[in-house]
């Protein structure tokens, strides 16, 4: 019979004093299906992992059992230790008493029934564990960068280093939105004098090979071995290979077209933010008329209600706006129109102060609507309380959120990464995985994930680059997945339903045989395909249905 | 819509057949797929037909269905789509079949078309192997009355049995009108095109035949109602469904004879994974106070069920190959019934819609979750 070890963990007082581990040492020792059965203080301290060590290779044992706390915590140290015993690290399971039992249920005798269950399920279980081996293949630390905007560009620059080269892809020139800019906020920095300088660092980086006026055609592989087919400004195909892909398209400003109440298209002296900023870059705010205006309304928040979401760079933009004027022309007269001022740094709330300091008026509106003719704007519009006003100004800046740049769903078809209910790109996870997707190696950074700041936009540059560095590194190989799935040649008939269900497009049919293949370098385990094959020709190399039944047994006994 | 009367020419089956081979005549298919009578004259099977005479013993429409049309389709076109056009000359429950089948790769449907006919259902076939003449005047008698006791349960509660729901090229009525006519119609573009070929030109006023087939399917639905409040009560809890399925000897030939059932093989026969240590089954029968074998049998039909049921098509074939006549398709009907209604599908109606199990919509189904669970 094969020699299963079990240890049981003491974690300090954490298990010790919920748990009965006597009772529960005496009653595995009647099951009669361990060699041996060792208690420590602390296995994860250095002492308790020399002391396993010791203890496995003394006893010959050939699977372990450790009945200790989640394997979030402790199941790489315990698969280290199994290295070190000379085992297979996959011949081991860790039963979860802690978190599971000891912290849970406050009664000792209902822990302690429940934490045997458990140890008696595990043991079950490692008796099918298969030797997994750790799979390695040869990756390109190089990086492709799509979107010169200000998120690509310091993207570029965070991961361009010795051996490591990145290609930048712009569609048209470096600096995207940013160079529509005039000042940019709260630091009231000219937005030129920022990026010229971005822009010289990218182009002064021997590591660094910018494509501008490029199209990316084609992505294709995968994490560590990416082919793009890239379209440059002389019209020639181009193929770059990288391991790793950054998109970083950024947003567009949405027009108001289609929203009457603005006015924006019917009257001239209406224009949005946007349109609005690249006036201040010619440094000449005229109406129609021809004449500076003596008076200009910002309304905040147009659009809101239809895009669904708060772009949060708006607000702050408005007032960058407001204090533009103010400064240019004498003696104007800046109204901002509001429902809620979205202020989400902890420098935009003095920004907000100084802006008020600077005699710019805030009224909050319930609605509003431009009206008026041409030379003659009217703001109609209904107070907090109700009480209906108008305003007679020159000039309406309509202050309007980000929306998706078009192509988004283009790239996200071509990376096979979903979109969100909004149009931007969809993150891993909200809070654990904010610039990875399902598509391992694909990163977002900037507005292509949602409405961003510069600053903030430039944060998850960094941090897509970070999560680059620190997985790709110049002549070390990639270690793959080991848990993963596999296809059994004799059982799969080909109905592609693993296919349809894995959203890792690891699977595809081949088609000379009809059954379907796991790419196993996109394989992420998650075991999607096993489930949902009614032949049970794919299956998950750790969570075979044996293991789980045998797990199952005692679990329900 | 318009269709074609065409009068009958001495039986239902040989009016149909003059259709067939006029269509293979004028060069239409290469081969058509059709029930044949067996040699012994005790039962049918699917033949791949390409010759004239060969079709001269054809049934379209045989009293009996010991084999569903999709799994003889299946049968040649498994490794890839054929290059021969066929014509499948099939009951609605068949092509409905089939085009589950396609979605799930097991059929290829390109050079494939198909002929339905109205189905009155099939007869029990362990009843017609024993008396095949008198059946034959006993089903003459239920395409009178569209209904009998020698049916198929599930073809009494059949609300399938028309064109209605099933994508076939060419449909034949033979409902209404009288007893002396049959209505023919295309169902698409590529049917009038071959009806084009054959010179039927549809002018004729189907109404009538759509007023008897409404008031039949109303007659089926009620059937249909009756006999689901029956299961809900004997489908309730475990030991109901234990009681409903203890007859069962575990041959799986329900599952053999399903046409949705597709596994090269099945898991519950092939895995050793299913198998357990004899010490296990000592555990199980601590458990329960005793053990039945060979085990796990309602397992398999509850697995079987899991796989099919959002594409079942209500043919009855598990049923009338049940030897120990397990009321298996009146259960699987009622569950796939229920889960079809779950996602708003009806399997075999649209060649394009997928089967529910292969999309994923994040937003769906909040109705199921466990109210408490939310977090």
């Amino acid at each position: 019979m094969v020699k299963i070890g079990l240890y049981l963990c003491e974690c300090g007082p954490n298990i010790a004093e919920a748990i009965n581990l006597d009772e529960i040492a005496e009653q595995i020792k009647k099951d009669n299906k361990v060699a041996g059965i060792e208690q420590h203080k602390l296995l994860c301290s250095t002492d308790g992992k020399k002391f396993l060590v010791e203890s496995i290779k003394k006893n010959e044992f050939e699977r372990i059992v450790i009945a200790a706390c989640s394997p979030k915590q402790h199941e790489t140290t315990f698969m280290e230790v199994m290295l070190s015993s000379g085992l297979n690290p996959y011949m081991f399971q860790l039963v979860n008493i802690r978190e599971q039992c000891a912290w849970m249920t406050p009664d000792k005798e209902a822990a302690t029934s429940k934490a045997l269950r458990s140890i008696r399920a595990a043991i079950n279980r490692v008796r099918y564990h298969d030797a997994l081996q750790q799979k390695e293949i040869d990756c390109n630390p190089d990086v492709i960068v799509v979107g010169g905007g200000i998120t690509g560009i310091e993207a570029t620059l965070r991961t361009a280093q010795k051996n490591r080269k990145v290609y930048l892809i712009e569609e048209q020139e470096l600096g995207g939105r940013i160079r529509e800019y005039g000042l940019l906020f709260p630091t009231m920095q000219p937005a030129k004098e920022f990026l010229s300088k971005k822009i010289s660092e990218v182009k002064n980086t021997k590591q660094i090979k910018v494509f501008e006026n490029s199209k990316v055609k084609e992505i294709l592989g995968f994490f560590g071995n990416f082919v793009a087919t890239i379209e440059n400004k002389n019209r020639e195909e181009i193929k770059l290979n990288a391991g790793s892909v950054i998109l970083a398209i950024g947003a567009n400003p949405f027009i108001p077209e289609g929203l009457a109440k603005f006015g924006y298209g019917k009257f001239d002296d209406v224009y949005t933010a946007a349109e609005f900023e690249k006036m201040t870059c010619s440094n000449n705010i005229i109406t129609k008329s021809g004449n500076p205006p003596k008076s200009v309304a910002i309304i905040h928040c147009v659009g809101r209600e239809k895009l669904g979401y708060c772009s949060k760079v708006c607000c702050i933009n408005s007032m960058k706006i407001a204090r533009y004027i103010k400064e240019k022309l004498n003696g104007v007269k800046v109204t901002q129109f509001y429902k809620n001022l979205c202020l989400p740094d902890k420098r935009y709330d003095e920004f907000y102060k100084e802006t008020k300091k600077k005699g710019i008026e805030f009224l909050r509106f319930s609605d509003i609507e431009v009206a008026g003719e041409a030379n003659k704007l009217i703001l109609k519009y209904k107070q907090e309380n109700n009480n209906e006003d108008t305003l007679p100004v020159d000039m309406v800046v309509l202050s309007t959120g980000l929306i998706p740049n078009p192509k988004t769903e283009e790239y996200a078809k071509m990376l096979n990464i979903p979109v969100d209910e909004y149009g931007f790109f969809k993150e891993e996870h909200m809070k654990l995985g904010p610039i990875s997707t399902i598509t391992e190696g694909v990163f977002i950074a900037g507005c292509a994930q949602g409405p961003q700041s510069i600053n903030g936009s430039m944060v998850q540059a960094g941090a897509a680059a970070g999560k680059i560095i620190s997985s790709l590194v110049p002549g070390r190989r990639l270690q793959l997945e080991t848990k993963t799935s596999y296809v059994s040649e004799t059982m799969c008939i080909g109905c592609g339903v693993c296919v349809d269900v894995c959203a890792y497009g690891a699977l595809t049919i081949d088609e000379s045989k009809r059954i379907s293949v796991v790419n196993e370098v996109l394989c992420r385990g998650c075991g999607n395909c096993a489930s949902a094959c009614p032949s049970g020709a794919a299956r998950h190399r750790h969570f075979t249905t044996k293991q789980i039944t045998q797990e199952m047994i005692e679990i329900l006994k | 819509m318009k269709g074609k009367i065409i009068p009958l020419k001495d039986n239902l089956n040989n009016t149909i057949k003059e259709i067939i081979k006029s269509l293979l005549e004028k060069g239409c298919f290469d081969a058509i797929l059709v029930p044949n009578r067996v040699p012994s004259g005790e039962s049918f099977t699917y033949l791949l037909i390409n010759a004239k005479d060969l079709l001269e013993s054809c049934t379209p429409l045989p009293p009996i269905m010991p084999i569903q049309g999709a799994r003889a389709l299946r049968n040649f076109t498994r490794r890839g789509k054929t290059n021969l056009k066929v014509l499948c000359v099939m009951r609605p429950c068949e092509i409905r079949a089939a085009i589950e089948l396609s979605k799930l790769r097991q059929i290829e449907l390109e050079n494939i078309s198909f002929m339905s006919i109205d189905c009155p259902g099939a007869l029990v076939t362990k009843d017609y192997i024993d008396k095949p003449k008198d059946s034959d005047t006993l089903y003459e008698e239920v395409l009178n009355q569209w209904a009998s006791e020698h049916l198929r349960p599930t073809c009494n509660a059949c609300v399938n049995f028309s064109y209605e729901n099933t994508p076939s090229d060419i449909h034949i009525g033979i409902i209404g009108q009288d007893n002396n006519h049959i209505l023919l119609f295309p169902m698409n573009e590529k049917g009038k095109a071959l009806l084009g070929k054959i010179d039927i030109q549809c002018g004729d006023d189907i109404s009538p035949w759509q007023t008897k087939i409404r008031e039949i399917l109303q007659k089926k639905t009620n059937q249909r109602n009756e006999s689901f409040s029956e299961l809900q009560s004997k489908t309730a809890g475990a030991e109901n469904l234990d009681n409903l399925f203890s007859d069962c000897i575990n041959c799986h030939n329900c599952m053999r004879v399903c046409p949705i059932c597709y596994c090269r093989q099945c898991f519950f026969e092939s895995s050793d994974e299913v198998r357990i240590e004899a010490e296990n089954y000592f555990i199980k029968a601590q458990n329960k106070g005793g053990i039945k074998f060979p085990a796990d049998t309602i397992l398999f039909h509850l697995g079987r069920m899991s796989h099919m049921a959002l594409s079942c098509v209500n043919c009855g074939a598990c049923e009338d190959g049940c030897p120990m006549d397990v009321p298996v398709a009146q259960v699987f009907s009622f569950i796939g019934d229920t889960v079809q209604k779950m996602f708003d599908y009806i399997p075999g109606k649209n060649r394009n819609e997928p089967i529910p199990i292969l999309t994923y919509k994040e937003d769906e189904l909040h109705e199921y979750e466990d109210s408490k669970g939310q977090q």
